[in-house]
C-alpha cells in the first residue's frame, strides 16, 4: 500500500481533528501570548527591597510633605506625610505623579536649538552656550538695543539668588516674575498699608469664616497641598466648628459647591461686592468706626465711596439680591476671626488690583489683618543682613558669613508687565515648572526683534517650545533644592527637596547651566553658588535661633536652637524636614489707606466698582458674551503633566479639555449653538476654532474655556502646533486677562 | 490514515508537548516544610511568611530569617549544612523558584485575602505545608513561568483549588463569593 495523495489528505485531515481535542493550540497560543507581554522589548519591572524616603516635594513650590516609596533608587510612588505642618499630608495629582516625570515623552537629555524651518535639532553643549555667550555679550555692549532678563517662577528660592548674583553683574537687566495672584497682592499690600511686608499667609487653619472672591481654594489656589490638608484639618472638627465658607464666583465651580455660601456673581464684579459688603459693615455699625479712625487714613473717604454702593445698588451690578450681599456682610463681621481672599485661578490669571484693594479693605475693616485666623504679615527669612542688625551676645552685628561675590545691591523683582516693550534682547526661563498660564502676547510684546530665549527646561513643552535654545534641565528628585515659604502659608518655612535619584547622563540641574551661561558671558557667580545660597540661609536660620525644626523621621518639632551647625540642619531638612519661624507676632494697628496711595484711589475703585466689564473695549454688540479662561494649577501652566493625569484628562468628564468652549443651555437655545457642534469663537484681538458644550454650571452669556492641559502632553498633537485660548484673550492693565468680549458661531464642518 | 493522524497528533498534544515545554530545575535547597510546622518545629505558615505592620506581604523570607534560628546547625541534614554555608555565613540570599509567581502585569494583594477574605493558605497553595522535600521547578520554556500557574495538567484541567492560578481561576472565585471585577481590579 502505498501513500496516495488520498491518504495523505486522511492524514492531515485526522491531524486536524486530532489537534482540536488536544490541549496544543490552546497551550501555544497561551505561552505565546505570555511571552510577548515579557520579551526583550518590553520594559521589565525591577525588583528589589523598597523603602520609604521622606522629603518635600518642590514642584510648584507648595511645599508639601511627602513620602516617597522607593525601589532602590528608583521612586515609585508618592503620598502625604500627615504630620508635616505645612501640608498636613496633602499632596495634589502632579505631586502623586512625580515619579513618572523622569520619562515623560517630551523629555530632552540633550540641549537642542531652533534651526530655522527645521524645528529643533540637537547641539552640543558647548555650542548652545556660545549661541547664549554670544548674545549675552551683545546685550552687554548695546544695552539700548535690549538685555538681559530672567523669568523667575520661583522668586526667594537659592536659585533665585543665583539668578539675582548673574543680573546683578549687568549694568542693566531685569529679574523678572509673571503677573500672578502674588504679585497683584503685593502691589495691593504696597499701596494699602503704611508698613507692607514683603509676604503675607492666611491663617486658615484658625478662621471662622472665609470670604473667597474669586480664589479657587480647593482648586490648586496657593499650596494645593496645604489646602488639601487644611479641609482634612477642618473636616476633622466638628461641623460647629468648622468654618463657614462664602465663596464669589460666576461659575458653579468645585469651589462654589464645596462651600457653604455661594455668590453667583457677574463677571468681573468682584470689586463692586467687595465695596457692597463694605457698605454694610459701615452703615450697619457693623464694625467698630470709632476704633478704625485712627489706622484708617482715608476712612471718610472710603465711606463716600462705599455710600454709591448699598446693597440694592450692587445687587444689580453683581446679579446677586440684596439679602445674599447683607447676610454674608453680617456673617463676615460677627462670625470672626473672618478672612476674605481674592485671587483667580491659574488660568483665568490675577485679578485686578483694584479688586484687590477692595477685598483687602474688608480685612482691614473687621481687623483680621495680623491677627489669628486672618492675613498674617510674614518677617522675611533669616538672612544675612537681618542678622547683621540683630547684635550677638557680645552686642557686635552678626557679619561673619562669607559672599562669595562683593554683594551688590539685590534685584528688585520686576513683574513681566511693567518693564518696556521691545526691551529684553536675552530672555531666560526659569527650570521651575509654570504652574500658572500667561498670554504669550505679554512675552511677544517684550522681547527685541533679535531677542533669544533660553529655557532651562527638562521637557519640550510649554514655554521651552517658544525657545530658541533648550539647556536640558534635571527633574524633581534628581537634584536638590530648597523649598522657601509658599505662597499663602501663614509661616515662614523652610525646606529641602532631596535628590534620590540619578538623572540620565547629559542632563543638568539648574545651577549648573546657569554657572556656563555666567562663564560664556565673563561673569562670575563663584564655586557652588547655588549650595552654598542654601548654606548661608540654613547657617542665618541657625544663628537667628527663631522657630522650630520638624523632623520628619521622628515626627516631631525640635527647637531651632538644638541644631549647632547648618550642616545638621540640612541633613533633617534633606529628609523630609521642614522649618517653621516663629508665630508672626500681632500686630499693632498700622496704618492703612482703604483706597491705596495716591488721588485716583475713589476714582478707580469707583469705575471697577460699576464692574469690570464695562472697561473692556470692544462692541458688546458685535461680541456680547463673556469670555473666561479658567485652569487648574499646573496643568493651566503648560508645563509636562505627568502621564497618570492624561486619564484623569482623556476618561474623565468632568474635566475640560483645552478649545471645549462650555456655555449655559440657556446660551446655547438663545443663540443657536448646539452641544456637541463646531464654533467660531471670536474676540477682538482673533478666531479660534472651538467644540461646544452646554453646561449648567456656567452663568448665562459666558463662554468658559481651559487654559490647557497642553495638548502635546496629551498626546493629541505633536508638532508642538496648538493654540491656546489665551492668544485672543484681551490684557488690561498689564496683569489681567480674565474677561474678554466674544462671540460665537456655529459652524458646520463639510 | 485518519485514525493514524488523529492519534499522532493525540500523542504529540498529550505526551510530547509537556516533555518538550517544561524544563526541570532543583530548588536551590531542600526545605522540609513538614518538619517546620510539625512537632518539632511548631511553626505555622505565618512565621516565616509573615505581613508586614503596613499591610505587604513578606513573600518568601529572607536569609535573614532562617538565620535566626540555624546560625548554628540544629541538626544533621545535608540542606541545613548549604544552608548555613552557602547562604548563612556568606550573607547570601537563597535563590528560591518561585512556584507562585504571576506576570508583571498582575496585581494581587495577600492581606485582602488571607486577612480579610480568611482563605487559608492551602486554598491556593495546596498543602505545601505538609512536604518534607520541595519538588522540581518546571519551567515553561516559552513563558518562563512555572508549570503550577498552567496547572499540572496539560489540559489545564483541575481537581484541587490550588491545581491552577490563571485569571479565570481567580475571576471564578471571585464571581463564587459575588465579586464584581474590573480589569483595574488585577491590572492597574
Amino acid at each position: 500500500m502505498g501513500i496516495t495523495r488520498r491518504s495523505l489528505l486522511q492524514l492531515v485531515a485526522g491531524a486536524a481533528a486530532g489537534t482540536m481535542v488536544t490541549p496544543l493550540p490552546w497551550k501555544l497560543l497561551d505561552d505565546v501570548s505570555i511571552w510577548t507581554q515579557n520579551w526583550f522589548l518590553t520594559p521589565q519591572l525591577i525588583r528589589g527591597e523598597t523603602s520609604e524616603r521622606l522629603t518635600t516635594c518642590g514642584l510648584c513650590g507648595g511645599g508639601c510633605g511627602i513620602s516617597v516609596r522607593m525601589l532602590g533608587s528608583v521612586p515609585l510612588s508618592v503620598k502625604g506625610n500627615k504630620d508635616q505642618p505645612v501640608s498636613h499630608g496633602g499632596t495634589c495629582p502632579l505631586g502623586m505623579g512625580s515619579p513618572q516625570y523622569r520619562f515623560h515623552p517630551t523629555r530632552i537629555v540633550k540641549p537642542i536649538a531652533k534651526n530655522g524651518s527645521n524645528g529643533f535639532v540637537p547641539v552640543e553643549l558647548k555650542e548652545a552656550i556660545s549661541i547664549i555667550g554670544k548674545q549675552l555679550a551683545k546685550c552687554k555692549s548695546e544695552p539700548q538695543k535690549g538685555t538681559v532678563a530672567v523669568l523667575d517662577w520661583r522668586p526667594g528660592s537659592a536659585m533665585s539668588n543665583m539668578y539675582g548674583d548673574f543680573l546683578s553683574q549687568l549694568d542693566r537687566s531685569y529679574h523678572l516674575v509673571a503677573p500672578s495672584n502674588q504679585t497683584t497682592l503685593t502691589s495691593a499690600l504696597e499701596v494699602t498699608l503704611a508698613n507692607p511686608p514683603h509676604q503675607v499667609g492666611y491663617d486658615l487653619e484658625n478662621a471662622k469664616t472665609v470670604l473667597s472672591i474669586g480664589a479657587p481654594l480647593f482648586e490648586g489656589w496657593n499650596a494645593p497641598g496645604r489646602l488639601a490638608g487644611v479641609n482634612r484639618v477642618w473636616s476633622g472638627k466638628k461641623k460647629a466648628n468648622r468654618p463657614y465658607l462664602i465663596h464669589a464666583e460666576s461659575n458653579h465651580t468645585t469651589q462654589a459647591s464645596v462651600s457653604d455660601t455661594w455668590l453667583a456673581i457677574k463677571p468681573g464684579t468682584e470689586t463692586a461686592l467687595a465695596l457692597g459688603i463694605g457698605h454694610v459693615l459701615l452703615s450697619e455699625n457693623l464694625v467698630d468706626a470709632g476704633a478704625l479712625a485712627e489706622p484708617a487714613l482715608d476712612l471718610d473717604e472710603y465711606k463716600k465711596l462705599v455710600d454709591q454702593f448699598p446693597p440694592q445698588t450692587v445687587a444689580e451690578i453683581t446679579g446677586l439680591k440684596k439679602k445674599e450681599i447683607v447676610s454674608a456682610a453680617k456673617r463676615f463681621a460677627k462670625n470672626t476671626p473672618a478672612v476674605a481672599i481674592g485671587g483667580g485661578g491659574a488660568g483665568a490669571g490675577p485679578l485686578g488690583l483694584e479688586e484687590e484693594i477692595a477685598i483687602l479693605g474688608l480685612n482691614l475693616l473687621v481687623g483680621s489683618y495680623g491677627k489669628p485666623g486672618g492675613i498674617l504679615p510674614l518677617k522675611t527669612l533669616p538672612d544675612e543682613a537681618s542678622l547683621a542688625a540683630v547684635p550677638n551676645k557680645e552686642g557686635k552685628p552678626q557679619t561673619n558669613m562669607v559672599h562669595l561675590i562683593e554683594p551688590k545691591k539685590a534685584m528688585p523683582l520686576t513683574s513681566l508687565e511693567k518693564i518696556p516693550n521691545r526691551s529684553i534682547r536675552l530672555l531666560i526661563l526659569d527650570s521651575a515648572m509654570p504652574v500658572t498660564a500667561i498670554p504669550k502676547s505679554l512675552f511677544d510684546q517684550k522681547l527685541a526683534p533679535d531677542a533669544i530665549t533660553v529655557s532651562l527646561s527638562p521637557y519640550l513643552a510649554g514655554a521651552a517650545l517658544e525657545a530658541d535654545v533648550v539647556l536640558p534641565s534635571q527633574v524633581t528628585y534628581e537634584w536638590e533644592y530648597d523649598v522657601p515659604t509658599p505662597t499663602g502659608v501663614p509661616m515662614n518655612t523652610y525646606a529641602v527637596s532631596a535628590k534620590i535619584t540619578e538623572a540620565p547622563p547629559g542632563t543638568k540641574a539648574p545651577p549648573e547651566f546657569m554657572e556656563l551661561i555666567a562663564k560664556a558671558g565673563g561673569l562670575e557667580l563663584g564655586e557652588n553658588a547655588f549650595a552654598k545660597h542654601i548654606d548661608d540661609r540654613l547657617e542665618a536660620i541657625v544663628k537667628s535661633g527663631r522657630g522650630k525644626v520638624f523632623d520628619a523621621k521622628s515626627g516631631k518639632d525640635k527647637d531651632t536652637s538644638t541644631f549647632k551647625t547648618a550642616a545638621k540642619l540640612r541633613k533633617t531638612l534633606s529628609n523630609g524636614g521642614c522649618w517653621i519661624d516663629d508665630a508672626p507676632v500681632a500686630e499693632e494697628s498700622t496704618p492703612f489707606r482703604l483706597l491705596g496711595i495716591g488721588d485716583q484711589g475713589a476714582t478707580r475703585l469707583s469705575i471697577m466698582g460699576k464692574g469690570r466689564v464695562t472697561t473692556l473695549k470692544g462692541n458688546s454688540k458685535s461680541h456680547p458674551l463673556i469670555l473666561m479662561p479658567y485652569g487648574d494649577r499646573g496643568v493651566a501652566g503648560e508645563s509636562a503633566l505627568p502621564q497618570v493625569m492624561t486619564k484623569l484628562y482623556r476618561e474623565s468628564e468632568l474635566r475640560q479639555l483645552y478649545l471645549t468652549a462650555h456655555i449655559s443651555p440657556e446660551t446655547g437655545t438663545k443663540r443657536r449653538l448646539t452641544d456637541g457642534h463646531h464654533a467660531l469663537l471670536d474676540t477682538p484681538l482673533g478666531t479660534l476654532d472651538v467644540t461646544l458644550v452646554h453646561d449648567h454650571a456656567v452663568m448665562p452669556e459666558v463662554v468658559r474655556v481651559a487654559v490647557g492641559p497642553n495638548p502635546l502632553t496629551l498626546g493629541d498633537v505633536d508638532d508642538g502646533k496648538f493654540a491656546s485660548i489665551l492668544d485672543i484673550t484681551k490684557v488690561t492693565g498689564g496683569s489681567v486677562w480674565r474677561l474678554s468680549r466674544a462671540s460665537l458661531r456655529e459652524v458646520h464642518l463639510g | 490514515m485518519l485514525l493514524i493522524g488523529f492519534g499522532v497528533v493525540l500523542y504529540i498534544g498529550y505526551v510530547i508537548l509537556p516533555a518538550l515545554l517544561y524544563e526541570q530545575e532543583s530548588q536551590p535547597l531542600q526545605f522540609n516544610h513538614a518538619v517546620h510546622m510539625g512537632d518539632e518545629g511548631g511553626m505555622s505558615c505565618d512565621d516565616c511568611h509573615a505581613f508586614r505592620d503596613d499591610g505587604t506581604f513578606v513573600g518568601i523570607p529572607k536569609t535573614a530569617s532562617c538565620a535566626d534560628c540555624h546560625e548554628e546547625p540544629l541538626g544533621d541534614s545535608a540542606a541545613e549544612k548549604t544552608l548555613i554555608e552557602k547562604y548563612i555565613k556568606p550573607g547570601k540570599e537563597i535563590p528560591w523558584l518561585v512556584y507562585s509567581r504571576q506576570p508583571d502585569n498582575t496585581y494581587f494583594t495577600h492581606v485582602s485575602h488571607v486577612k480579610s477574605a480568611n482563605i487559608p493558605c492551602a486554598h491556593c497553595h495546596g498543602p505545601h505545608g505538609a512536604t518534607d522535600t520541595l519538588r522540581p521547578y518546571e519551567r515553561n520554556v516559552i513563558t518562563g513561568y512555572s508549570r503550577d500557574i498552567w496547572g499540572s495538567a496539560i489540559t489545564g484541567i483541575k481537581t484541587n483549588s490550588w491545581d491552577r492560578m490563571k485569571m479565570d481561576d481567580c475571576a471564578n472565585c471571585h464571581t463564587e463569593h459575588g465579586f464584581e471585577d474590573s480589569c483595574m481590579t488585577c491590572h492597574k
